[in-house]
């Protein structure tokens, strides 16, 4: 028992250390803006209606792409989740490549397409392009951008929840109503609580994300604390400006907590012989077939196609290997000792959520889930403020920043994972090996580790994509001379050639896609098991 | 009229029910009764549409409704009511709400929905119990709920799972008299599934024997 309590308390005690700490930074700092008291910069919200003006922005910014995300993504997550439409796994692979890249890439990319010398300017002329362009730079390309973004998080989730579903309650309805009924009056409303905190998941990262509405000048309050941190270096005010981020994100999550929390029916994931119904989408498989892979063009294939054009042919790719080997090898590497140490805390504190092994179990989830919620300017600029002192040198001038930085920001992806893993596995595996007279460290390395090993796998990839598409912290924090590949392509873009940016931009890519691709294999064997 | 016509179900590479025949006039009470895993649900399955035989063709009247590899004729198509062995009550609605939704879909007008749910709550002796959702239901409650749902669409045929394994033996023996009740009342085809011999020679008018997925004995 005692090794138990030391293990997980050390868990939660780093957890805390890593996400507590820059908050608490924020506060101390906040408080004190280029030496004067920094309630000063609150007094703008009194006296000017710039604030005002960017909290509008921002929300209508996260709202708008909440609406598109939730439009797209619920009918796409049953059409390649539910039903029988041809080559579904494949094309719910080709959606989620948007989410594994770093969004602002693909804001590059569109601006590859749209922007004034863009190919749909040297296609259909500069009248065109001038149209597209300022359409682009403002809200709606911000919108389509992060949308796209954001589209696979809701059709990854729905995926996720209409397999939580008891396919007996759909079943009961198909015997007397057809699928639209029963997905309407059914299936839907058991899995609304999930589909609410998926929205609630989108509206917070589109309304925390900085690099797309930076690239296309859409200033938006993340953009104001940003700028005012690099740019002004004036960490109070920049501390401050993270008031109204750390606020909306406080807010929704509390509403998450009371009204969603208790309302979740059958939201876990079934295991055993329960067989899934599929939706025989008949005479409309073949327009529906149609529609997804027309959406996929639009919104992944097109602006895939644009980079590798761009980047092949403007034979740069040498260059940008050259410029940026040492950047996507510390990327890789970062990324990698992250995935390890985010998947070695996460499932610790996903077994601690999940077996309510300390009393602060709770505390710990809400935490781990507010520190995800929280933009990453924010936990990047209270980073800063905590770490960036003489006494604590030895962190902040190495990549351990960096580490401390995705523990803060990613934990919560990989302890839920876990706990969703080790809800599968029957508490009487562990509770046998305990009657057989093993200790709580034998127990869990012998039965509960090797019996969730898929899990943790999939906590690792999921986690490594994370930290290597990561830029709002490794842009605030990464230590002199060591920058990351994303990071090194944001400060390149301002002066690099188009040729240079997408050949960085392609590589980046390819780095997150390696990782996507092999998760995909292992979920496709795993699926091909389970069916078997 | 059913008929199950050399219906044969496999699922990888083991095969759950192998040259099916049966066929059930209406009004009967049929009782398919063996051991755990030797294709009685599929049997269910498959008439209900759920699942589609591999060879084999399903009949209801003269129509063909199942053929192999190919649903023909939709669940909802089939006017067949279904108790699972879980019950599948819907856990967001209230009992009325579960009730209501086949009639709804269905295309029945409000008033003749109120009246046919208050006639058959009552038929269950669960007329005070409308509004209530069916996690606040006792076990028996929710098994008469269950039956409810399913016949207050009168059905041609009621197809029941195993619907009273999880219970006690004295609400078993008493949910048995309600469905040989109903059963009188309302005339409806019953295809009932369960491992018990005391239940199958209870509501029997005919038991059908299964094992390894063929019919043993009728």
């Amino acid at each position: 028992m005692r090794a138990k309590s030391i293990i997980l308390t050390a868990a939660a005690l780093t957890l805390m250390i890593a996400g507590l700490v820059p908050v608490l930074g924020l506060f101390v700092s906040s408080l004190f803006s280029h030496g004067r008291p920094g309630y000063l910069y609150f007094e703008r919200f009194a006296d000017s209606t710039q604030p005002w003006l960017l909290l509008a922005r921002s929300f209508t910014l996260a709202g708008l792409t909440t609406l598109i995300a939730l439009l797209l993504g619920i009918p796409l997550g049953i059409l390649l989740g539910k039903s029988n439409i041809p080559f579904r796994r494949c094309l719910a692979f080709l959606f989620t490549i948007p989410l594994v890249i770093p969004p602002y890439i693909l804001a590059v990319l569109w601006f590859y397409l749209l922007g004034r010398s863009g190919l749909a300017g040297r296609i259909f002329g500069p009248w065109v392009a001038e149209h597209t362009a300022g359409w682009l730079f403002g809200l709606p390309g911000c919108v389509l951008v992060l949308s796209s973004v954001m589209l696979p998080v809701v059709m990854l989730l729905m995926i996720v929840l209409l397999k939580t579903v008891n396919p007996r309650l759909e079943e009961a309805g198909r015997t007397v109503s057809g699928w639209p009924r029963v997905l309407r009056g059914i299936t839907i409303p058991l899995i609304l609580p999930g589909i609410l905190l998926s929205a609630i998941l989108v509206f917070l990262l589109s309304f925390g994300e900085f690099g797309v509405p930076m690239f296309l000048r859409f200033d938006v309050f993340p953009v104001e604390a940003f700028t005012r941190f690099t740019a002004f270096l004036d960490q109070g005010a920049a501390a401050a400006a993270t008031y109204p981020l750390i606020f909306v994100t406080l807010v929704l999550l509390t509403v998450e907590h009371v009204y969603l929390c208790n309302r979740t029916y059958a939201l876990r994931p079934l295991t055993g012989a329960h067989s899934h119904l599929d939706i025989e989408l008949g005479k409309t498989r073949g327009w529906a077939f149609f529609v997804v892979v027309a959406l996929c063009l639009l919104l992944v294939l097109l602006p895939i196609s644009i980079l590798l054009w761009e980047a092949l042919s403007g034979g740069a790719i040498g260059e940008a290997i050259i410029r940026a080997r040492d950047s996507l090898m510390r990327s890789l590497a970062y990324a990698a000792l992250g995935a390890t140490l985010l998947t070695t805390a996460g499932f610790l504190l996903g077994y601690l959520i999940h077996n309510r092994a300390l009393r602060i179990w709770k505390s710990i989830d809400s935490l781990s889930v507010f520190l995800f919620a929280l933009p990453s300017t924010v936990i990047g600029i209270g980073m800063v403020t905590a770490w960036n002192h003489p006494a604590t040198g030895f962190i902040y001038g190495t990549p351990a920043i960096l580490l401390l930085g995705y523990l803060a920001q990613y934990s919560a992806i990989a302890s839920r994972i876990s706990v969703s893993t080790l809800a599968q596995m029957p508490a009487g595996m562990e509770e046998a090996a305990q009657a057989a007279g093993a200790g709580w460290l034998r127990r869990f390395e012998r039965i509960v580790v090797p019996l969730s090993w898929k899990g943790i796998v999939g906590a690792w990839l999921i986690s490594f994509i994370f930290c290597l598409r990561d830029t709002g912290i490794s842009m605030m924090v990464y230590p002199p001379g060591r920058d990351t590949l994303p990071v090194r392509i944001f400060t390149l873009m301002a002066n690099g050639s188009t040729g240079l940016i997408s050949s960085l931009c392609l590589l980046m890519c390819l780095a997150t896609m390696v990782p996507l691709v092999l998760g995909g294999i292992f979920l496709y064997y795993q699926g091909r098991e389970q069916e078997i | 009229m059913i008929c199950f016509d050399a219906v044969t179900r496999k699922f990888g590479g083991r095969t759950a029910v192998s040259d099916f025949s049966l066929t059930i006039e209406p009004g009967e009470r049929v009782v398919i009764f063996g051991p755990s895993g030797c294709g009685k649900t599929t049997v269910l399955r498959l008439l209900a549409g759920l699942s589609a035989p591999d060879s084999g063709r399903i009949l209801m009247g003269e129509v063909v409704v199942s053929a192999p590899g190919r649903v023909i004729q939709p669940p909802e198509r089939r006017n067949l009511g279904l108790v699972f062995q879980d019950l599948a009550l819907w856990p967001h609605l209230t009992v009325r709400g579960n009730l209501e939704f086949g009639l709804k879909a269905r295309g029945v007008t409000k008033a003749e929905r109120t009246r046919r749910i208050g006639e058959m709550l009552d038929l269950v002796n669960l007329g005070d119990r409308a509004g209530s959702r069916p996690g606040e239901l006792s076990g028996g409650e929710q098994q008469r709920v269950a039956l409810a749902r399913a016949l207050v669409l009168h059905p041609q045929a009621l197809l029941m799972d195993e619907p009273l394994s999880s219970l006690d033996s004295g609400l078993s023996l008493q949910l048995r008299s309600d469905i040989l009740r109903l059963h009188r009342n309302l005339g409806f085809t019953l295809l009932y599934v369960t491992h018990s011999g005391e239940e199958a020679l209870e509501i029997a008018t005919r038991l059908v024997r299964m094992s390894a997925g063929h019919i043993a004995e009728s």
